[in-house]
């Protein structure tokens, strides 16, 4: 074992990842697939006027992941300056996916489930898409823990 | 009328959106990183500050 203090930079890597998992949901199912939008299951895109009303709450969730991602930013920051806190590349993206997949499980869970306010795919509704992106959240969970059991091992 | 909770107090969509529903949709869009954030303080309070 070694007495360096994982912590800082584990908790970074994961707010970081919950931020920038929002950016990519935004970016890639809101605006490059445009699959859906944050209320398209309480407002489907078929007027301007609910595209409009749907782009503001799009904007709403963006600032949330762009605060997020602030913070994990300054918390990998913070971690860089304390002495004892490793520097570890594969530590980090270990937790970035980590903070992703826990983005996907918990907006998934509570989006696409319980509120209904959108769903993956919107035109199907809930559908097989809304579970491929729970499992995505299950997969990148334990596949950034393993990262990070592996890069503390490695210390 | 509101189309989202048939609110008949909202004379639209938009009003029944921004005006009648403004802090129970933002709750709704908000709600994931509240969990979120909800978790990582717990983990952090239970994990410890070192």
């Amino acid at each position: 074992m070694n007495a360096m203090n994982t912590k800082p930079l584990i908790s970074a890597g994961i707010v970081l990842g919950i931020g920038l998992g929002g950016f990519f949901d935004g970016i890639l199912f809101h605006q490059l697939l445009q699959v859906h939008n944050m209320l398209t299951g309480w407002l489907p895109n078929t007027s301007v006027e609910n595209v409009e009303i749907n782009m503001f709450w799009d904007g709403l969730f963006h600032a949330a992941t762009y605060l997020t991602t602030l913070l994990g930013l300054w918390q990998l920051w913070r971690a860089g300056g304390r002495p004892g806190v490793p520097w570890n590349g594969k530590m980090l993206v270990g937790a970035m996916f980590v903070g992703w997949g826990l983005f996907n499980l918990v907006e998934g869970i509570v989006d696409h489930h319980l509120l209904n306010i959108h769903h993956v795919v919107e035109r199907y509704g809930q559908s097989v898409y809304d579970y491929l992106f729970l499992a995505s959240g299950v997969v990148f969970v334990v596949g950034g823990s393993l990262a990070i059991r592996s890069a503390r091992a490695s210390l | 009328m509101c189309l989202v909770c048939n609110d008949p107090r909202a004379a639209s969509v938009r009003d029944g959106i921004f005006r009648e529903h403004f802090w129970s949709t933002a709750a709704a869009v908000l709600a994931p990183f509240g969990v979120l954030f909800a978790m990582l303080l717990a983990l952090h309070l239970v994990w410890g500050r070192k």
